[in-house]
């Protein structure tokens, strides 16, 4: 499988109100992340632009419509497969993602990344999805997982513990969203840091790529709503992170309501090399 | 024992479908009294979608309607075609059939008129990238042959008609402030939709202008067009209406008969 090399530092989602700044100007950012769903149409601007961008800028191409986990239909949408790779092959994402959750049933799409029941069965059903995918595109995937408002009773396993094994069995690498083990640790219970720690203890890396992004809190659910700075607890957690996995994996300042100024995405993805810098420091002293 | 995977995300999806639920089922492990609370964030986020994404696609209706109107519309319409692509550029698509019978629209005729002129629009929008000819261009190469030619259209340039004043409608909507509209709502209209600059335009067509856009849409050749715009109004300015054409951007090659 053809395996591109991976992105390194920072990077910031690419949104249509900063199109002309990223066309006009060189922007001091290391890569950026588009949602591929935006780019599947036969041309126009939007297209355009992403041309333009993946010129300049590494790019990590994120799907949110393919709905892996879905039980029914049983097969992935073909049209959807074939855009996607149709919009691989003309930008040549150096990453390629989707999600651990399901969208849609037989008879209609529910455009939202569903909780996933996280059982041996539904990850056979989603191993399957993922080596399709990964065989399709010929190239391997990332896998993130995402924030749940709700937890099943058949769950077997932490989500973690699914991602890891849905990793052994399909070679695709990990999404690790910080902000999302954060949200599921408020709205469930679970423990973020140990979640992190499954990943510390594996002998072989596979977190590909980190997303952090900023969250709403209300009396009693954290809501993942991408329209805020990252809380300072995310930020923990990912310093965790980065001591105990890893300070050079990809990491995403994900913005996607209420778009602010550019400026402020860029300030977000210079804390990241702040915590990244620092841990490094950490571990030369320790070394 | 374990529920099935298709039928309990079946059973899910009809409690985030359905307006609301006080009774969620066993099968969530989430304590019973956040779970109705927790299906309705999924709810709200579904129905979000679906007021935004055809907010997105049909700007003006949403003008003529009002916010809290059009979000009523979008649910009625989220339910009533589901839709059926985890890619949201295509949810619209049935929006204008299901104007045409919505009952709560029915003394508003022109209104699925105007949805399917801006649903034409949204597909120019993402039609392919494909550089157009130019009048110089076309004439230098087709010479004396440029009446036998046949002219092939850029894939975002398109024709529309109505039994309503719908182009008059959307064009009024892209001045701010808005102006008012100078004929009936219910007069035909004819329009063309270009997009030499990435936005796509829309511009009125009278009746001869139409009939030769519409001849060459068809395959026949420029002669041809041109003269059905003759016997139509005998006025009919050729060079004028080239060069116009061509300025929109609307032909990307041609055909010419041996």
């Amino acid at each position: 499988m053809h395996e591109r090399p991976s992105l390194q530092g920072n990077g910031i989602g690419l949104r249509t109100p900063h199109y002309h700044q990223f066309l006009e100007q060189a922007i001091d950012i290391d890569w950026l992340e588009v949602h591929s769903e935006n780019y599947f149409g036969d041309g126009g601007f939007d297209l355009h632009v992403l041309e333009q961008v993946a010129k300049n800028y590494p790019l990590s191409v994120h799907g949110v419509g393919l709905g892996l986990g879905s039980a029914a239909p049983q097969q992935l949408d073909q049209i959807h497969l074939k855009k996607l790779k149709r919009l691989v092959e003309r930008v040549q994402p150096a990453l390629i993602s989707e999600h651990l959750c399901w969208g849609a049933i037989a008879t209609q799409h529910m455009n939202d990344l569903l909780p996933l029941t996280l059982t041996a069965k539904s990850l056979a059903l989603v191993a399957e999805r993922v080596d399709f995918l990964q065989n399709y595109l010929q190239r391997k995937v990332l896998i993130e997982n995402v924030s749940t408002y709700l937890r099943f009773r058949d769950d077997e396993m932490r989500e973690s513990q699914f991602l890891i094994a849905l990793s052994q069995t399909t070679g695709c690498g990990i999404l690790l969203d910080i902000n999302n083990l954060y949200v599921n640790q408020c709205n469930h219970g679970e423990d973020a840091s140990a979640a992190i720690q499954d990943f510390a203890n594996l002998s072989e890396q596979i977190v590909g790529e980190i997303h952090l992004a900023g969250h709403t809190r209300t009396e009693d659910c954290a809501i993942d709503d991408h329209g805020s700075c990252v809380a300072p607890a995310v930020w923990d957690l990912y310093a965790q992170f980065c001591h105990s996995v890893s300070a050079e994996v990809p990491s995403l300042i994900e913005w996607d309501t209420d778009v602010p100024a550019l400026s402020v995405l860029l300030e977000e993805a210079k804390k990241i090399e702040q915590i990244r810098r620092r841990v490094r420091a950490d571990h030369e002293t320790s070394a | 024992m374990k529920h099935p995977l298709e039928q309990l995300q079946k059973e899910f999806s009809q409690l985030i479908l359905s307006p609301e639920s006080n009774a969620a089922p066993t099968f969530f492990a989430t304590e019973v009294r956040l779970t109705n609370q927790r299906l309705a964030i999924y709810r709200g986020n579904l129905q979000s979608i679906w007021i935004s994404t055809l907010r997105n696609s049909f700007p003006v209706l949403q003008q003529l309607v009002g916010e809290d109107f059009f979000a009523y519309l979008a649910l009625q319409y989220g339910r009533q075609f589901p839709s059926q692509s985890g890619d949201l550029n295509q949810f619209g698509s049935q929006f204008a059939y299901f104007l045409a019978h919505e009952p709560s629209v029915a003394s508003y005729a022109y209104f699925p008129a105007v949805a399917a002129l801006e649903w034409q629009m949204h597909c120019a929008y993402y039609a392919q990238n494909i550089m157009p000819i130019s009048l110089a261009g076309f004439l230098s190469v087709a010479a004396d042959a440029a009446q036998q030619c046949r002219l092939i259209w850029h894939p975002a340039a398109q024709l529309f008609q109505a039994d309503y004043a719908a182009a008059q409608v959307v064009l009024a909507h892209q001045i701010q402030p808005i102006v008012a509209i100078d004929v009936p709502l219910d007069t035909p209209c004819q329009a063309l939709l270009s997009r030499a600059s990435w936005r796509v335009e829309l511009s009125l067509l009278d009746s001869a202008n139409f009939l030769a856009l519409q001849a060459l849409e068809r395959g026949q050749t420029l002669g041809d067009a041109l003269a059905l715009a003759l016997a139509h109004d005998a006025q009919f300015d050729i060079p004028l209406k080239l060069q116009s054409w061509f300025a929109s951007g609307i032909f990307v090659g041609f055909e010419c008969k041996e």
